[in-house]
């Protein structure tokens, strides 16, 4: 075996590679979780919520959203990076980590898709 | 349009891979280290990162690591603390002006041990999460049954390595107990980097002209070292304190005549097979046991096989990145090294290791408190782990009596 055939074997499977990370990129998503079913056990996980946007907050560096579903209610914190266009009352799905905050939980948005 | 955790993924391996670079090419720094260095970060690299992104670095920087760390170990006779056997066929290659050829061997072995394991992975869950309830009570046993091997098989001097070894663990509890943020790094690198830098420069090693060759590889002895090695990570990612050298010394003892060119192929596999088995272990048996994959088990919480499925094919990606890169700068050191006066480049790397383990030990330190040893970021807090981490003695021990 010389370089070049190491090289044409190895391109081969990091193409396998990249293509299955590609692949797994469109399909990988944290699990979907009611609002009750969050808990401080979840704290520093990430997760995905669904629900509707019952109030919201603009600060000049984040938003503040009070989002409801059927079966509880939780803050969820955005990072301004654009300026978003918040309704209330729209279903909204959040993808964030679990955190603590005082004496509640909250989710800090890595994601919000409108 | 890709999404943009596929972006986020490309982007943390590229970081991975180059961190891996640097730890790879400096004899002493180890991927454990700088994987300690992230976790004792991470309340504030959590704040611009995901957890899988700063996973995804780790295992990249890992594997990466694997390709890379045979270059010093063969061009600078300074070898890392996985590679301290393949010092001897190394350097015989390096004296004989193949020591790119030398390189060459361990990156086939690297890169096939990627392949194989994956192709494995269906059959190696089950066999770990069925296989290791049974010998899990009787760990101690067999890792002392290793030790004992190991001083067994040195026939002519049996009672010097048994002093070895008492004096390893020796050392192994005193600098363990030592009041150092990173009590391993000066430990390791004193160990397996300084110690052979200053034995080259003592012989006045001379570099000869390297040539560009290429091994003769036999298809069925190349896959022979490639099984072997493969079991010898089942033992060294499922068992804690084995690790690659006393893996590659109990295999290489299964077949007779063993050829240079066959070791570094065993050594190169082993190297990477225990690094992507143990991504599997920490699956299949929620154990973790090397450093850089404990720090994975804190930042991921829980490890589910979403994850695992990444990070074997991040893996896989990154083994032809750094077989690529390994090759080509294994070249560059093959035109330099003859005519750089070798005993300047020793003393350079001397010198860049003390100054490393004065940053990394001394009041430059970035964390302070408890970034190293048996450590480990709890409920926002340090508390000393119950893990059998690389700190633990008996990896001292066993890492020492392999030299």
């Amino acid at each position: 075996m010389n370089e070049k055939q190491l090289l044409s074997v190895s391109f081969i499977f990091s193409l396998i590679g990249i293509l299955i990370i590609l692949l797994i990129s469109y399909v990988f998503q944290p699990e979907l979780y009611k609002i009750s079913e969050l808990s401080k056990e979840n704290v520093d996980e990430i997760v995905r919520v669904k629900g509707n946007i019952e109030s919201f907050y603009e600060t000049p560096g984040l938003y503040l959203i009070n989002l409801v579903d059927d079966s509880a209610r939780i803050t969820v914190v955005v990072f301004k990076e654009n300026e978003m266009n918040l309704v209330e009352g729209e279903l909204i799905e959040v993808k964030g980590s679990v955190v603590e905050y005082g004496d509640e939980i909250e989710i800090i948005a890595k994601e919000v898709v409108l | 349009m890709p999404k943009k955790l596929f972006y986020e993924i490309l982007i943390v391996t590229f970081l991975g891979v180059l961190a891996g670079i640097f730890t790879g090419l400096i004899p002493g720094v180890h991927i454990n280290m700088v994987s300690i260095l992230i976790l004792s970060s991470s309340p504030f690299l959590l704040n611009y990162f995901s957890p899988l992104s700063l996973a995804l670095f780790i295992v990249s920087m890992s594997i990466t690591h694997t390709f890379l760390d045979s270059i010093p170990s063969i061009f600078l006779g300074a070898p890392d603390s996985g590679l301290e056997l393949s010092v001897l066929p190394g350097h015989r290659l390096l004296l004989d002006g193949r020591g790119y050829e030398a390189v060459f061997l361990t990156i086939v072995g690297s890169f096939f041990a990627v392949v194989i394991a994956l192709f494995f992975v269906p059959t190696l869950i089950p066999m770990l999460e069925h296989g290791y309830p049974l010998i899990e009570d009787y760990v101690a046993y067999i890792l002392i049954a290793a030790s004992v091997i190991l001083i067994w098989r040195e026939s002519k001097s049996r009672s010097k390595s048994l002093m070895v070894y008492l004096l390893a663990g020796l050392l192994g509890l005193g600098v363990l107990n030592l009041p150092l943020e990173q009590p391993l790094f000066p430990l390791l690198s004193g160990l397996f980097g300084t110690s052979i830098l200053i034995v080259s420069l003592m012989a006045k090693t001379k570099i000869p002209e390297q040539r560009i060759t290429y091994p003769k590889l036999e298809i069925k002895e190349t896959l022979t070292y490639l099984g072997l090695g493969f079991i010898a990570s089942l033992l060294t990612g499922t068992l804690p304190g084995l690790g690659a050298s006393e893996a590659a010394i109990m295999s290489s003892s299964i077949k007779k005549k063993n050829k240079p060119e066959g070791f570094l192929i065993l050594l190169g596999s082993i190297n990477t097979f225990v690094m992507v088995v143990s991504f599997i272990s920490l699956y299949a048996i929620d154990k973790a046991r090397n450093g850089a994959v404990l720090v994975i088990s804190k930042i991921l919480l829980e490890f589910n096989f979403s994850y695992l499925f990444l990070f074997l094919f991040a893996s896989l990606f990154v083994a032809g990145v750094a077989s690529f890169l390994a090759l080509k700068i294994s070249k560059i050191f093959s035109k330099v090294m003859s005519r750089v006066n070798y005993a300047k480049v020793c003393m350079s790397v001397i010198s860049l290791i003390v100054i490393l383990v004065f940053l990394l030990t001394g009041p430059l330190c970035p964390d302070s408190q408890h970034t190293f040893g048996n450590y480990n970021w709890v409920d926002g807090d340090w508390k000393e782990s119950s893990y059998g981490m690389s700190a633990s003695p008996s990896y001292s021990v066993l890492f020492t009596l392999s030299v």
